[in-house]
């Protein structure tokens, strides 16, 4: 008989998650890992892992397959490319505090994508091979330049099968041509919400008349759209002292159900606005914590639902292989394979935060331009790391093939990759997540198993304590 | 391994814990990753035992019980190195 390797991690006194390179987790004490490490398993044990297929007679076996199959779903397939962002502009009408990507002001020159560098970008349409598209406006504010989008929009819908469009736009400005825009079927809105009028304000539309706007034009975009088309996510300063009750009121009033709770990302503008964010980390798992209590708390209450986006991505990631479709937390994380950016000047990107270090000029993590393709030996070079499931201190981890990795974060906010991963905002921030849901789905009390039935869809309405080792 | 009985809880900022033969073969591996969670503390390796120089406000049964962890690891990922390598060669090989 054989085991699959296992890992382990103190998740509390005395309790144990372990798990093996498929993802299957279990939960056990001290006196199983003693007995596990000292290769002194008892009957009753070998029992318990090969009824729970986490051991098998030979990798050829019932168990020996499905354990590699698992293995193998647990890690993200590259896929063609289907999903672009493109930055038609880089102007933008507002300069928030916390801004992301270094914009440049509304009526700065040169800018813009220009004639030859829209040509560029629909002949590199033409020549993706998938079937199905998804393509991202960033900015700046891409509905400045509304006449790109539906250019772009125009050719993907007769080039492809199916496509989805997002324009990530700060909603200050819903002028006809860009409502008509938002208003076609396959295009989704994402905004910045900040919480309430004061909170939006302070960091976002600094005026009184601005918010106004803000906060009239994404009423009018909920009520004359279905559900799901809108979505809104805050930016939160780690050191700051965001009101979450207020946030939640403020979505739950727009019908918004679903919160990306964001920290500053360090990058563009905010590595300077908000320099203290680097390392904030103690702070803002303070705060990100103290939401979640606040949604499970909800969540038993039976309020109207409200999830947190990244968390319950992370809950399904520990729970199920699949789950690989953000780019930021996938292993391995290949760039320049299934999605790119494209910045106004025509230059591609592996992400839309690699732009912005270039820009700020940390580091060139340009792999292209579209006029010239793609530079496949710089992209060789980044992808030697992307990939976290031979990397020294995540083979020990029992979270391993849950997490993911992401280079250009470490990047931002070291300027290196080699550091010592456990003390990255990243792996930091990771444990601390798988931590509480392995910590949440190995107890007793059933009630932050019952919010996440909720956020999950579970319609038994609770999801069973996790498998306990003897 | 007997943690409990193992460990010298006198004043002194060290503490010896004793290797089991078994461990023996990870305690240098085991050294370095413990050494990066714990910078602070030094490493002896003095035949079957092991001398941990530390500040003493860490607790001697924690500095234990995160050195035995890292062995654990050691050993068990060292011991499995080949089966994953099946594992990976059943998977991408025909």
């Amino acid at each position: 008989m054989i085991d699959f390797p296992l890992k382990f991690r103190e998740i509390a006194t005395d309790r144990f998650v372990f798990a093996n390179d498929a993802g299957d987790q279990f939960f056990g004490d001290e006196k199983f890992l003693d007995r596990y490490a000292t290769e002194n398993l008892t009957n009753r044990d070998w029992g318990f892992l090969n009824e729970n297929g986490l051991a098998a007679t030979d990798l050829k076996s019932f168990n020996g397959v499905s354990f590699l199959r698992r293995y193998a779903l647990r890690m993200a397939q590259a896929q063609t490319t289907n999903y672009l962002i493109l930055v038609p502009t880089l102007r933008c009408d507002l300069a928030c505090s916390y801004c992301q990507v270094s914009r440049v002001n509304k009526k700065a020159q040169g800018y813009d994508w220009n004639d030859e560098t829209l040509s560029h970008v629909l002949r590199y349409l033409d020549g993706l091979e998938t079937k199905r598209i998804k393509i991202e406006f960033q900015g700046g504010e891409p509905t400045l330049r509304v006449d790109l989008l539906e250019r772009i929009a125009g050719h993907c819908r007769k080039q492809f099968d199916s496509c989805e469009f997002i324009v990530c736009t700060n909603l200050q400005d819903l002028r006809p041509d860009v409502l008509g825009f938002l208003d076609h079927e396959d295009v989704f809105v994402s905004t910045s919400l900040d919480g309430d009028w004061t909170a939006h304000q302070e960091h976002r539309t600094k005026s009184k008349g601005r918010t106004e706007e803000f906060f009239n034009n994404i009423q009018k975009l909920v009520d004359r759209s279905p559900k799901g088309k809108v979505s809104a996510l805050p930016t939160i300063d780690p050191t700051g002292d965001a009101n979450l009750e207020d946030l939640i009121s403020a979505y739950s009033s727009l019908g918004l159900n679903s919160i990306y709770l964001r920290p500053v990302n360090y990058q563009g503008f905010a590595r300077k606005t908000f320099s203290s964010s680097r390392d904030a980390f103690e702070s803002w798992n303070k705060l990100y914590f103290s939401f979640i209590d606040t949604l499970i708390e909800r969540a038993n209450e039976n309020s109207e639902l409200m999830v947190e986006f990244y968390f319950t991505l992370c809950l399904k990631r520990f729970l199920h292989a699949g789950e690989d479709h953000h780019v930021d937390l996938r292993n391995p994380n290949y760039f320049g394979k299934d999605y790119l950016v494209i910045d106004y000047d025509g230059a591609f990107y592996p992400t839309d935060e690699s732009r912005m270090l270039t820009r700020i000029g940390q580091v060139d993590l340009s792999v292209g331009h579209v006029t010239k393709g793609l530079d496949f030996s710089k992209l060789e070079q980044l992808n030697e790391s992307a990939i976290n499931s031979f990397h020294e201190e995540c083979i020990h981890c029992p979270y391993q093939s849950c997490c993911g990795i992401d280079l250009v974060d470490d990047l931002s906010r070291y300027g290196r990759t080699d550091i010592i991963k456990s003390e990255s905002w990243f792996c930091k921030r990771h444990l601390a997540i798988f931590d509480r849901i392995a910590s949440d789905l190995s107890s007793d009390s059933p009630k932050a198993r019952i919010a996440y039935a909720k956020w999950l869809g579970v319609p038994k309405g609770t999801i069973e304590r996790g498998l306990g080792a003897p | 391994m007997d943690i409990d009985g193992a460990i010298n809880r006198s004043l002194k900022d060290y503490i010896d814990i004793e290797i089991d033969p078994s461990f023996l073969p990870y305690t240098a591996a085991a050294k370095i990753r413990f050494l990066v969670v714990y910078p602070s503390c030094s490493i002896s390796i003095l035949g079957d035992d092991v001398r941990i120089s530390k500040d003493q406000g860490l607790d001697n049964l924690q500095i234990a019980k995160e050195f035995r962890h890292c062995l654990y690891r050691e050993k068990i990922y060292q011991e499995t190195l080949d089966m994953r390598r099946g594992i990976v060669r059943a998977l991408v090989e025909k």
